[in-house]
């Protein structure tokens, strides 16, 4: 799967998708105080009190940097239609 | 996993280092989820990076961030030493010079042509010397991106500075300059440039602009105890080198027992013409493995008994140049007493390396060999 493509990327706006996908994926350490938990495909870190809140702030992380990966993508779609439109026009 | 990187770093710093890198903040229109998270987006490419919005970013934090955006960490603690209040670390510091530099220059004070000549024969080995240093240590960090050592030339000065790890007690960055030096030394010395200096273990700072250590006051002490042509172990680096030998037993796997040997004057300092034979053994089973014909040196690489010829040449040239003056004669005769003691050692089946008629040997030894004797000194 490539988050840099728009199709791939579609689905994965819900928790329960990035819960499905991303779960097995996601290590949790512990660091003095504090929990860390990473995802290995996003790299994408979080922390929390507990392993459990590192976990779902991670998860909260994925879902919105997807978000934005896929905004991107949309703006650069729309960028590029315009982009040809003009050159088409001219 | 060992970083370099700080545990709390204020979000802004973070910010305002990432934008170094050409990466800026995604505005808020552009956010779905609000501001519970911070994305920034590189400007030529479609790379995100995510972090979460909180006053300091935790270090595990800082480096998924560095991930993402395919930033090296070693590139980036280099830029956060500019934003934030720096401190000094554990290092090795080496500090060399060019035996007879002085007497080099009075001598190119003569003539125009004489200045030149001169001039460019020292450039020429300087350059060699220092572009080898160079590409070697830029290839090591190249897969050791946490460690950077620092390497300085001033007129016939040079400077490494190598801060130590918190693995294996520095063990590996400790070996890497001792090699570095080593190789800086031998490029040296087969143009007929021989140095001495020291090596010592001091807190020190060290970045593109600034070098700062107490050690660099005592540099003038260090070559003066160095007395001969070579580079020594000060006691900070010796006690921490015999730290090192205590975890070997093994010559055969510590690299230090031919890297560093013991003069019978208890002068420890770098085997530097040891690399002559760590590259002829590389270069002699990299042959056999691809199993092309080996040239027929016996078992040694041809081009490092030439440069050990060459290392020969020049020293009988000092020594027929200076018998007369007996306070430089005898640094030359030091140095030839080393080589003849190298040669029986490590290059021991060709018959023509040595120097003939030297008239005294001194025997040196590898300092594991030394291990047993210190710890029991110690106890």
């Amino acid at each position: 799967m490539s988050l840099n493509d728009e199709k791939d990327t579609n689905h994965l706006s819900d928790l329960d998708t990035v819960d499905l996908l991303f779960g097995d994926l996601i290590r949790v350490s512990k660091d003095g105080e504090c929990f860390v938990a990473v995802d290995h495909l996003t790299h994408i870190a979080e922390v929390g009190s507990t392993e459990a809140e590192a976990v779902n702030n991670l998860k909260q992380a994925i879902r919105e940097h997807i978000n934005v990966v896929k905004n991107t993508l949309e703006q650069m779609r729309d960028f590029d239609r315009a982009f040809r439109e003009d050159a088409g026009d001219s | 996993m060992s970083s370099d990187l700080p545990h709390n770093l204020p979000l802004q710093n973070v910010l305002s280092l990432l934008r170094e890198f050409d990466y800026f903040e995604v505005p808020g229109s552009d956010r779905p989820g609000g501001d519970r998270y911070i994305h920034l987006r590189h400007s030529d490419d479609r790379t995100v990076i995510t972090i979460p919005n909180r006053a300091r970013a935790h270090r595990a934090v800082l480096r998924s961030a560095l991930i993402q955006g395919g930033i090296l960490e070693k590139e980036f603690t280099e830029r956060l030493k500019g934003a934030i209040s720096v401190s000094g670390k554990e290092s090795i510091i080496a500090h060399v010079d060019i035996l007879g530099f002085k007497s080099l220059l009075d001598e190119a004070k003569e003539s125009e042509s004489r200045f030149d000549e001169l001039l460019n024969h020292y450039h020429k080995a300087l350059r060699s010397a220092f572009s080898r240093i160079k590409s070697v240590t830029e290839m090591r960090h190249k897969y050791d991106w946490k460690r950077i050592s620092h390497v300085r030339v001033y007129t016939d000065n040079l400077l490494f500075v190598s801060e130590l790890g918190w693995q294996t007690g520095g063990e590996s960055e400790f070996g890497r300059t001792i090699d570095e030096i080593a190789m800086y030394q031998l490029e040296l010395a087969i143009e007929g440039f021989f140095t001495r200096g020291g090596a010592v273990i001091e807190r020190a700072y060290c970045d593109e602009v600034t070098v700062f250590s107490p050690a660099l006051m005592d540099a003038a002490g260090i070559e003066k105890r160095a007395l001969f042509p070579r580079i020594i172990l000060e006691n900070s680096a010796r006690e921490k080198l015999r730290r090192y030998l205590e975890w070997y037993n093994n010559p055969a796997f510590c690299h230090f027992s031919d890297m560093v040997v013991i003069d019978p004057d208890g002068t420890w300092f770098i085997n530097y013409l040891y690399v002559l034979r760590w590259f002829s053994d590389d270069v002699m089973d990299w042959t056999e493995y691809c199993e092309e014909e080996i040239p027929a040196c016996g078992p040694y690489h041809p081009e490092a008994l030439c440069q050990l010829h060459q290392h020969r040449d020049h020293i009988k040239k000092r020594l027929a140049e200076f018998k007369d003056n007996p306070a430089i004669f005898r640094k030359y005769l030091w140095l030839a007493c080393y080589h003849n003691w190298f040669c029986s050692t490590y290059f021991s089946e060709d018959g023509d390396v040595r120097i003939p008629d030297v008239g005294t040997e001194l025997m040196f030894t590898g300092c594991l060999v030394a291990k047993s004797r210190i710890n029991h000194n110690d106890r």
